[in-house]
C-alpha cells in the first residue's frame, strides 16, 4: 500500500472515482433486452389470467378433438375416397328397398281398409264371434281348407 | 436530442405515446440508475438483474406515479428499494446475518471481473462494504454521485439531519478502516 488513506484526495471534480466498469456494449444492448423481458413478463401475466386458466382445459379438449378429427378424417378422405362413397351408396340402396316394399304393399290395400287397420283399437280384438271367423276363412280359403279347419 | 423529465412524464401518461416515452426514460436514466445500483450490490450481474427489475417495476407502475415527487426521485427510490430487497432476499435465503451480508458484498467485490480500480480503490470499497446498510447508501450517494442532501432525503424518505449524521459516521468508519489496514 502506498500510504494513501485520504478519501478526499479527488482528481478535482469533487466526486470519488468510480472503480467499476461494465462489459463492452452493455448499455447499447440494454434497452432491447429490457423490452424483450417486458414482453415476456406480459405473456406470463396473460397466462395467469383467471378466465384463460378456467377456459384452458376446454380449449385444450376442443383442440384435441379437432386434432383427432384432422388426423383421422383428412387421411381417410385423401387415401380412401372410395370407402366413404361406398358407404353412402349402401345407405341409399337400403332406403330405396324399404321404400319399394312399402309402396308395393300399400297399393294392395285400399284407402278405407288401410285407415281402419291403423285406427282399429285392441279392445275390438276380443269381440270376434264364430260367424266372423267363418266369414274371414270363407273369403280366403276354399271349401276343403274350411272343412279341415273346423273338423 | 435530450428530452426533459416533463416531456417524458407527459408521454408516459398518454397510452398512445407510453412506450415511446418509456424508451426515452430508459435511455436517459439507465446509466445513472445502473451505477447507483452497482455501488450498492458491488457486482455487475446482480446490478444488471436489479436494473431490469427496476425498469419493469417502473413500466408496470407508471399509473401510480402521481407527480408529487420529481421523476428523478421516483426512479432512484425504486432502484434503491429494489437493491435493498435483493440484498435482503440474499440474506434470507442463506440465513446470513448483518456481518455475513457485508461478507457477501466483499466476496462480490473480490470475484467481480469488472472491477477497474487500483489498490486504494479496492480498499475503499472493502471499507464501504463493512458499513451498515443506511450508511453505505448515504456514503455512496454523497461521495460518488455528489447528490444534494435534500434529494437524498426525498429518495430515502428521511430527514436531512439524519443523513448528515449517517454520512459523518460513515466517513469516520472508512477512515479508521483505511488506517487500520494501511
Amino acid at each position: 500500500m502506498n500510504g494513501q488513506n485520504n478519501i478526499y484526495d479527488f482528481d478535482g471534480n469533487g466526486q470519488g472515482k468510480n472503480p467499476f466498469k461494465v462489459p463492452e456494449g452493455y448499455f447499447e444492448t440494454f434497452e432491447d433486452r429490457l423490452m424483450a423481458n417486458i414482453r415476456y413478463q406480459k405473456e406470463i401475466s396473460l397466462g395467469k389470467n383467471p378466465k384463460i386458466r378456467i377456459l384452458r382445459p376446454i380449449i385444450g379438449l376442443a383442440a384435441a378433438f379437432a386434432g383427432i378429427f384432422l388426423l383421422v378424417y383428412v387421411p381417410m378422405k385423401t387415401f380412401f375416397p372410395d370407402y366413404q362413397a361406398k358407404n353412402a351408396a349402401d345407405t341409399t340402396q337400403t332406403t330405396t328397398v324399404m321404400e319399394e316394399y312399402l309402396m308395393t304393399n300399400l297399393t294392395c290395400i285400399n284407402g278405407s281398409a288401410f285407415y281402419s287397420a291403423i285406427t282399429q283399437e285392441d279392445s275390438n280384438a276380443g269381440s270376434l264371434n264364430n260367424n266372423d271367423v267363418i266369414d274371414y276363412m270363407a273369403s280366403d280359403f276354399n271349401d276343403y281348407d274350411i272343412y279341415a279347419e273346423i273338423k | 436530442m435530450q428530452h426533459s423529465d416533463l416531456e417524458i412524464v407527459i408521454g408516459l401518461k398518454d397510452p398512445n405515446t407510453r412506450e415511446q416515452a418509456f424508451r426515452l426514460l430508459v435511455g436517459s436514466y439507465k446509466e445513472r440508475l445502473y451505477w447507483h445500483i452497482r455501488k450498492i450490490v458491488m457486482n455487475h450481474d446482480d446490478a444488471d438483474d436489479i436494473l431490469q427489475n427496476t425498469f419493469i417495476k417502473i413500466w408496470n407502475g407508471i399509473d401510480a406515479f402521481r407527480g408529487e415527487s420529481s421523476l428523478f426521485t421516483w426512479l432512484y427510490r425504486i432502484a434503491t428499494n429494489e437493491s435493498i430487497t435483493f440484498l435482503t432476499q440474499k440474506k434470507r435465503k442463506s440465513t446470513i446475518g448483518i456481518t455475513e451480508e457485508n461478507q457477501y458484498l466483499m466476496e462480490n467485490l473480490e470475484t467481480d471481473d469488472h472491477f477497474d480500480g487500483d489498490e486504494f480503490q479496492m480498499k475503499l470499497q472493502q471499507a464501504i462494504a463493512q458499513l451498515p446498510e443506511k450508511q453505505r447508501l448515504v456514503f455512496n450517494m454523497k461521495y460518488f454521485d455528489d447528490l444534494k442532501y435534500q434529494d437524498m432525503a426525498d429518495i430515502l424518505e428521511t430527514s436531512v439531519g439524519a443523513l448528515k449524521a449517517s454520512y459523518h459516521h460513515a466517513v469516520k468508519k472508512i477512515e479508521d478502516y483505511l488506517k487500520m489496514t494501511d
